[in-house]
């Protein structure tokens, strides 16, 4: 190994050098502190030092010190050399940065099985941070690969759009290990509009894939239309049939414990009646145009935990200038350094103050984000916002 | 995650001794109760004094559980006893009185 001695007295330091490099090391020598630093920087390939304790211009414990403060890329193991004996002066040198000390005169084999002790040191120093670098080279690489998951679920969500007097708009703001977030919407017919949200229990890739896969079921129309026609001959679709297939096909099992909420539903375009059913989902809320905020709370299970359990619709009118917003929990499970949520109240009565903003989704998202104190979000937070305008507009599309 | 377990009757009751519930408890928990059931005991009461507050997954875990009894040919049973304020909401908002019993204290489901 590469060894750095450092000692004003000359003879002490042919003394060592003749020692060590008998011993086949490979010898550095500097006359004092300064001296060692601009050798320890020039050569990368030293990583033990033995150095005397008093010294001119720099001492030993000094150059410890800023051994320690300059944050060299390799570990540096130091031996300090002291004709003091006393326990202050051993207890100086130990917490200025020295890993070990020999007293003089130097015993020379004692030296050696010390520097050995040193060579064990930096070697598993070494083999521990190209270790930690390889762990931070494939934590990085996964947090890319979650955000860009994210991302790309993200940009499989609908348009906003708006379709006669009725405008869809949403916000999906990913948690940083990737949710179980999910909404859409679609047109089924010319003044039929379906939409649902849905929140995959726990986070990551098993809830991501879970929820990736049932937007591909909601969008499959047979699957969601009741088998039978209604007066006019078309498919029917009922929400409490869709929640109820859902529950009988998605029961949580021994093995595996994934479940969701949902809220699914269908609105009439030109009547703006709207049919809802709501699976352990948070309530949603009807924004009445002159401000008030009414809560459409269905208690009700979560889809997958209970065989048999009976969904029941809700139902509601959107008059012109009216909206509903449906959001995932964690909205209202968002929480600030005192670890308080935000919570529905909270929601209730800050939509109440907005009275149906043009920006409503921002200042909502915005409103999160002051309430937790910063953009990293523990959970996906998602929210749809359904409007009716006030003036029919004639033109579909 | 600390268990106490205790027998009483034919009641395996079992107290979860930490504040939540959660994603990072799950496996810890998942694991002891399927033991429990694979050594043949089918009649159990969680005792949720000590849990503040259940997450989405450890919800996901205790029906799991439940399911888990249903599967077995043998008569079940599955309280849960105790629960918190917090925790007393999200099994009321999410209906699972339909899937478990719900006792006030651990000594309210032993009769």
């Amino acid at each position: 190994m590469e060894i750095l001695i450092v000692d004003d007295a000359p003879d002490q330091r042919l003394i060592l050098s003749k020692v060590l490099s008998k011993q086949g090391h490979v010898i550095h020598l500097a006359e004092n502190g300064r001296e060692a630093l601009a050798c320890l920087k020039s050569s990368e390939t030293i990583q033990l030092v033995v150095s005397d304790w008093m010294m001119p211009e720099m001492d030993g414990p000094t150059l410890c010190q800023h051994i320690r403060t300059l944050h060299f890329s390799r570990y540096i193991y130091i031996v300090m050399l002291t004709g003091k004996q006393e326990e202050e002066a051993i207890i100086e040198g130990l917490t200025s940065g020295a890993d070990d000390y020999l007293t003089k005169p130097v015993n020379f084999r004692e030296l050696e099985a010390r520097l050995k002790t040193g060579y064990r040191v930096v070697q598993l120093e070494q083999t521990l941070a190209i270790q930690n670098k390889q762990i931070t080279d494939a934590l990085s690489t996964i947090k890319r690969d979650l955000q860009s998951a994210a991302q790309t679920l993200v940009n499989l969500l609908p348009k906003p759009c708006q379709w006669g007097q009725t405008q869809l708009d949403w916000r999906f703001m990913p948690s940083q290990l990737i949710g179980g977030d999910m909404l859409g919407y679609q047109r089924i017919d010319d003044h039929h509009i379906i939409f649902y949200q849905i929140d995959v229990s726990g986070h990551g890739v098993p809830s991501a894939l879970f929820s990736f896969y049932l937007s591909y079921i909601f969008s499959d129309l047979e699957y969601i239309k009741l088998p039978l026609d209604n007066l006019e001959g078309n498919k029917m679709l009922i929400p409490e049939y869709i929640a109820n297939k859902l529950n009988y096909q998605f029961q949580i099992t021994a093995s595996n414990s994934m479940y969701f909420t949902m809220v699914y539903g269908v609105l009439n375009t030109l009547s703006g009646e709207v049919s809802l059913v709501h699976a352990g989902h948070p309530p949603s809320l009807h924004l009445k145009k002159d401000g008030q905020v009414v809560l459409i709370k269905d208690k009700s299970a979560p889809i997958g935990m209970i065989p048999d359990f009976l969904y029941q619709i809700s139902r509601l009118t959107l008059e012109p200038g009216d909206a509903l917003l449906c959001y995932t929990d964690g909205v209202t499970e968002s929480m600030n350094e005192k670890e308080d949520i935000f919570g529905e109240m909270r929601l209730q009565s800050y939509l109440e103050s907005k009275k149906q903003a043009p920006a409503l989704l921002d200042e909502l998202i915005d409103e999160v984000v002051t309430w937790q104190g910063h953009k990293n979000f523990s959970d996906d937070i998602s929210c749809l916002l359904i409007k009716q305008d006030r003036i029919a507009n004639s033109l579909e599309g | 995650m600390d268990f106490n377990y205790k027998k009483e009757q034919d009641f395996s009751i079992v107290t979860l001794y930490d504040s939540r519930l959660d994603a990072s408890q799950v496996n810890d928990f998942k694991e002891y109760f399927t033991d429990l059931i694979e050594k043949g005991e089918r009649h159990l009461i969680l005792d949720l004094t000590q849990i503040q507050f259940i997450d989405s997954s450890g919800l996901g875990a205790v029906v799991a559980i439940k399911k888990h009894l249903m599967s077995c040919d043998e008569p079940s049973t599955m309280s849960l006893a105790a629960p918190q304020a917090a925790v007393n909401d999200l099994l009321d908002l999410t209906c699972m009185n339909k899937l478990f019993s719900i006792f006030p204290s651990v000594e309210d489901a032993l009769t």
